[in-house]
């Protein structure tokens, strides 16, 4: 190799002829005879690699470099062109070469066994000790095979071992991906016809929706007068027809017509149903019940629907308390009230019960 | 019509849905086009939880239930026949149905298994038995599925 080597100090404090005369050595000891050197300056480098191994530079030693450049005139540094099949591929010895001014020198390898060319890469990577800045890209632009470089432990081991767990995710979403598919089209099997029973059962449901939801507007609706008073029990003033009420509505100013209703009780009523405005008439709740347990306020309001009479009321009470009769309580509390003496009566009963 | 987005909009709102409608839901669950959506897991578990708990108010025997699928699947099927449900209201059985429930039992069971696993241990010395036998305390049981529905 008649190229002139500077005598300027190098990276790694390693003059740069050593560095040559070691490559020169290394090289035959692969075999690589055909090493074209040559100096190119930085856009003949440029101009001539497809790819040039890109690495940035700290800002302080980029400028010193620059000066020793300019002061020698040329660079420190070799080039390695790796001459492929795709073009050639340069591995310079330095982390930010090509864009300073100055020749480089450049050692042209033709790569038929790509193979052996990865391994020379390889070798002057760890000659130049630059391991940590070339990329596995730079390697595979050589040869292409990532699972040659991988055996041969050009690649590193975390390159690999990513491409082996890229390869296993491949299988299994392949597989996954698989599945899916296979899942679908049974679904698209099923789907394809809504069976019988499916297809009763979709209009039932739709059907029992409609059906909530007329219920659901209904009850936004305002009850019926007349449904009301039957649920309060005094059903004889639902019964009254359309014409009846108009009728009452008529006479409600006339006051003196209701004298026409002779039962007191039933007058009584339509007089507070005509001044209550025609409302529905609630029923009266016990003074203070506000203040009751929640069981016995519910126990009351089940207990006072539809029930006439207080006796009523009690007698319903101890047929749901204690299993009573309701007819018999019923009598027995008409008597008691009805005859002086409730009470002796009561206690004579129970004496006679006890004996 | 999107019958799940109605369906679900009912849910939401309170509306009185009527018993069968839980019953439909579960033969129609894996009808996506024609529901009109997905039926959303928080659904099939207010659905699956109406029928077993009738199914456990309908039978008081015992403290524990054991939410195994052949339990599950006859708790439907009684369901649906109890309330004459479609097809139940003119036959008393119907292969067709048990397909249907059969192909959905791998959703339901999910659906059972996530419960089983935020219940107590029906037994404090063997939990590990009560979870494999799907085993849960009928009287829990009753108050999840209570406030569940």
């Amino acid at each position: 190799m008649g190229q002139t080597q500077p005598q300027i100090q190098v990276k790694h404090d390693v003059p740069i002829e050593v560095k040559l005369e070691q490559v020169q050595r290394l090289l035959e000891q692969m075999g690589i005879r055909n090493v074209e050197p040559a100096a190119a300056t930085a856009a003949q480098v440029k101009r001539m690699c497809v790819e040039v191994e890109k690495r940035r530079a700290a800002k302080g030693y980029v400028e010193k470099m620059e000066a020793v450049m300019t002061s020698a005139g040329a660079s420190p540094y070799v080039v390695f062109a790796f001459q492929t099949q795709q073009g050639i591929i340069c591995i310079p010895d330095a982390n930010f070469i090509i864009g300073t001014n100055g020749i480089y020198y450049v050692h042209k390898m033709d790569c038929r066994d790509s193979l052996k060319c990865a391994q020379v890469a390889d070798k002057v990577v760890d000659l130049l000790g630059i391991r940590s800045l070339v990329s596995s890209a730079t390697f595979l632009a050589i040869h292409p095979s990532e699972q040659e470089l991988c055996e041969l432990g050009i690649l590193p081991p975390s390159a690999c071992r990513k491409k082996e767990k890229e390869m296993e995710k491949t299988e299994e979403e392949e597989e996954e991906e698989k599945e899916e598919e296979e899942e679908e089209k049974k679904t698209a099997v099923k789907q394809e016809e809504l069976e019988p029973l499916e297809s009763v059962a979709l209009k039932k449901l739709t059907e029992e929706l409609m059906r909530a939801q007329r219920h659901a507007a209904e009850e936004q609706k305002p009850k019926d007068p007349k449904a009301t008073l039957k649920e309060l029990g005094l059903g004889w003033l639902a019964e009254l027809s359309e014409a009846d009420v108009a009728a009452l509505r008529s006479v409600a100013e006339d006051k003196m017509l209701l004298n026409t209703i002779k039962d007191a009780e039933k007058r009584n009523a339509v007089r507070k149903f005509i001044e209550s405005g025609f409302a529905v008439p609630q029923p009266a709740a016990p003074p203070n019940i506000a203040k009751w347990p929640q069981k016995d306020v519910e126990l009351f309001t089940k207990l006072a629907e539809g029930t006439r009479s207080f006796h009523e009321l009690v007698a319903k009470y101890l047929e749901a308390e204690f299993g009573c009769d309701v007819e018999i309580v019923y009598k027995m509390l008409k008597d008691l009230v009805q005859q002086a003496g409730g009470c002796e009566r009561l206690q004579r009963i129970r004496s006679r019960l006890i004996t | 019509m999107n019958v799940i987005a109605q369906l679900e909009e009912a849910v939401k709102t309170g509306k009185e849905l009527g018993p069968c409608t839980w019953f439909y839901l579960l033969i129609l669950m894996g009808r996506k086009k024609e529901l009109g959506g997905p039926v959303r897991k928080r659904l099939i578990a207010k659905a699956l939880g109406r029928i077993l708990l009738w199914a456990v108010n309908r039978n008081g025997k015992g403290n524990v239930v054991s939410l195994k699928a052949p339990y599950v699947r006859n708790a439907i099927i009684l369901y649906a026949r109890e309330h004459k449900c479609y097809p139940y209201d003119g036959a008393q059985a119907s292969p067709q149905v048990e397909r249907i429930i059969n192909a959905h039992m791998r959703a339901i069971m999910a659906v059972v298994r996530r419960w089983v696993r935020i219940a107590p241990p029906c037994d404090p010395d063997t939990p590990t038995v009560c979870q494999r036998h799907l085993m849960v305390k009928a009287e829990w049981l009753r108050q999840f599925l209570s406030t569940l529905t």
